[in-house]
């Protein structure tokens, strides 16, 4: 199963395989074909066959999923932001004793049940060869033994820019979409804290911290576990890259609070929120990048807040533009690791004590 | 496309001759200009497209670029080719820019027809073909001791005119 989003709606396409994944070049249909609105173009692959390209939003509008959600979409502009703490897929899992374990799906990669043939040991450490590479291979519980010769093991998969990490676990129970609202409990390094979900109290499972646990520099320099997650604001019109980055900076050790357009993002300083910084896309609808970064620097609260632009546009006048208009820095919109970096140097500037 | 032609026993086409390339759909000798055809192609890897319409057999890969191949069986309305049977031949042509391959069961020689002997449709040919054909020339020399043929001159503009 293919999971897609068109608008606000997730959708699934089920397919018999999913064979790999391929950078293209998508190349307009015959005219003769135009008609067929499932397929946004075509291509030719890397060992010279011909495939369709299959558009998820024609595929969406000829199932009636499409248009309503485009529009509402739009609408939800209204609404109040969304923070990371509120609607999100959620994998449910169990680790050890105690409650059921969760992590926000969009974070994981890949979910494996791997025979226990599979898991070697390295220095002590369980690995598994996995897609070419070794993969570390984290349990999530204290006095983890690998699964007797016959049996399974659960792995959660998250992947990074090629490198691959597996958190063993003892058994995948569910995903569920929930409104994730994390009670403070305890200070325990790996959890987040505590919140209801499925009506059972759950533990939130911190994925930075596991991830750390792989031994490798995921995210960068480490931040002491002590101290507290910088605030971030994403300003995001379209949804797809909401749903990319707030997750991925979640991910790397920041509290994202995510708002779909300009205006909101201002609305969020009236109602009193503050950040450690904004990162704004430039082209919105209603108030654009610029214009928020004007209404950001003309006074009010967030005056001194610094501010990263996510732009397709790099060419030295947008540079220009922005920073005029008070942006600090300037990161193409795919780029994390810039993106990352930015942020990291803009927090560093910070002086000490606001954090 | 040269080195594929070099080798037909065609005679230089006169002034009023035109060049036609002559194709078979199940067994009817079919042809089109010479001069309307990028190349010709042995049996090629294609790529089937769902909701397509049925005379679209699927997209192949011409050098790098995709071709999208129309059956001419299908298009004309023949019976489907034998999967068994030998694979079909692609004869590339232009039309509105984009290139099409016409899938047809073999292509055999240019001929130099005299551009007089080309006969308006019969009134009798179904209709189906009174669409997609440009006239008939008869008593199409077979190149063996068999009396002359039928050909049926096709239309590549309208044979490409799907849906």
């Amino acid at each position: 199963m293919v999971v897609t989003q068109v608008g606000q709606n997730l959708f699934g396409i089920i397919v018999d395989r999913v064979f790999d994944t391929e950078e293209i070049v998508v190349k307009p249909v015959a005219p003769i074909l135009r008609h067929v609105t499932m397929f946004s173009g075509n291509t030719i692959l890397g060992d010279g066959s011909v495939i369709m390209i299959l558009d998820p939003n024609g595929i969406a509008r000829a199932t009636g999923v499409g248009a309503e959600a485009m529009q509402e979409d739009r609408r939800g502009a209204s609404v109040a932001a969304a923070t990371s703490a509120e609607r999100l897929s959620l994998l449910l899992f169990r680790a050890g004793g105690g409650a059921p374990r969760a992590v926000p799906l969009g974070l994981i990669a890949r979910l494996e049940d791997l025979p226990a043939e599979r898991i070697e040991m390295s220095h002590g450490l369980p690995v598994v060869q996995y897609r070419g590479a070794l993969m570390p291979l984290v349990p999530m519980t204290e006095g983890w033994v690998p699964p007797e010769p016959g049996g399974r093991q659960a792995v959660l998969v998250f992947n990074d820019s090629g490198r691959a990490m597996g958190l063993a676990v003892d058994e995948i129970l569910d995903v569920v979409e929930e409104t994730l609202k994390i009670e403070n409990g305890q200070e325990r390094p790996g959890f987040l804290g505590t919140a209801v979900i499925a009506g059972r109290a759950t533990e939130v499972v911190d994925c930075a911290w596991w991830l750390r646990q792989a031994g490798e520099d995921w995210f960068g320099p480490q931040r002491p576990a002590s101290t507290s997650r910088p605030r971030i604001l994403v300003v995001e019109d379209s949804a797809f890259f909401r749903n990319m980055l707030v997750p991925a900076l979640g991910a790397a050790g920041f509290e994202v609070t995510a708002a779909a357009s300009g205006t909101q993002a201002l609305k969020l300083r009236e109602a009193g929120e503050s950040f450690d910084a904004i990162v704004s896309d430039i082209e919105m609808p209603e108030l654009d990048g610029l214009g928020l970064a004007r209404a950001v620097r003309d006074g009010g609260a967030w005056h001194d807040t610094p501010m990263i632009a996510l732009t397709s546009h790099t060419d030295a006048a947008a540079v220009a533009r922005s920073r005029e208009a008070g942006f600090a820095d300037h990161v193409p919109k795919f780029d994390r690791d810039a993106l990352l970096g930015a942020l990291r140097g803009c927090l560093a500037e910070m002086p000490a004590g606001r954090r | 496309m040269e080195a594929a032609l070099a080798h037909r026993r065609a005679p230089v086409p006169a002034a009023a001759d035109a060049a036609i390339l002559t194709l078979t759909v199940a067994g009817q000798l079919c042809g089109v200009p010479v001069l309307g055809v990028r190349d010709i192609l042995g049996p090629q890897a294609i790529t089937p497209i769902p909701l397509a319409p049925p005379e679209v057999a699927g997209g192949l890969n011409l050098r790098g670029r995709i071709v999208t191949a129309v059956d001419l069986r299908r298009r004309l309305g023949l019976p489907p080719r034998n999967p068994a049977g030998p694979p079909p031949m692609s004869v590339v042509v232009e039309g509105g820019g984009e290139l099409y391959a016409l899938l047809a069961d073999s292509v055999g020689d240019v001929l130099a027809l005299p551009e007089s002997g080309l006969a308006p449709n019969p009134p009798t040919l179904d209709p189906l073909w009174q669409g997609v054909c440009a006239g008939v020339h008869q008593n199409v020399p077979d190149g063996g001791e068999a009396p002359g043929r039928l050909l049926i001159m096709l239309d590549v503009e309208r044979v490409l005119d799907i849906g």
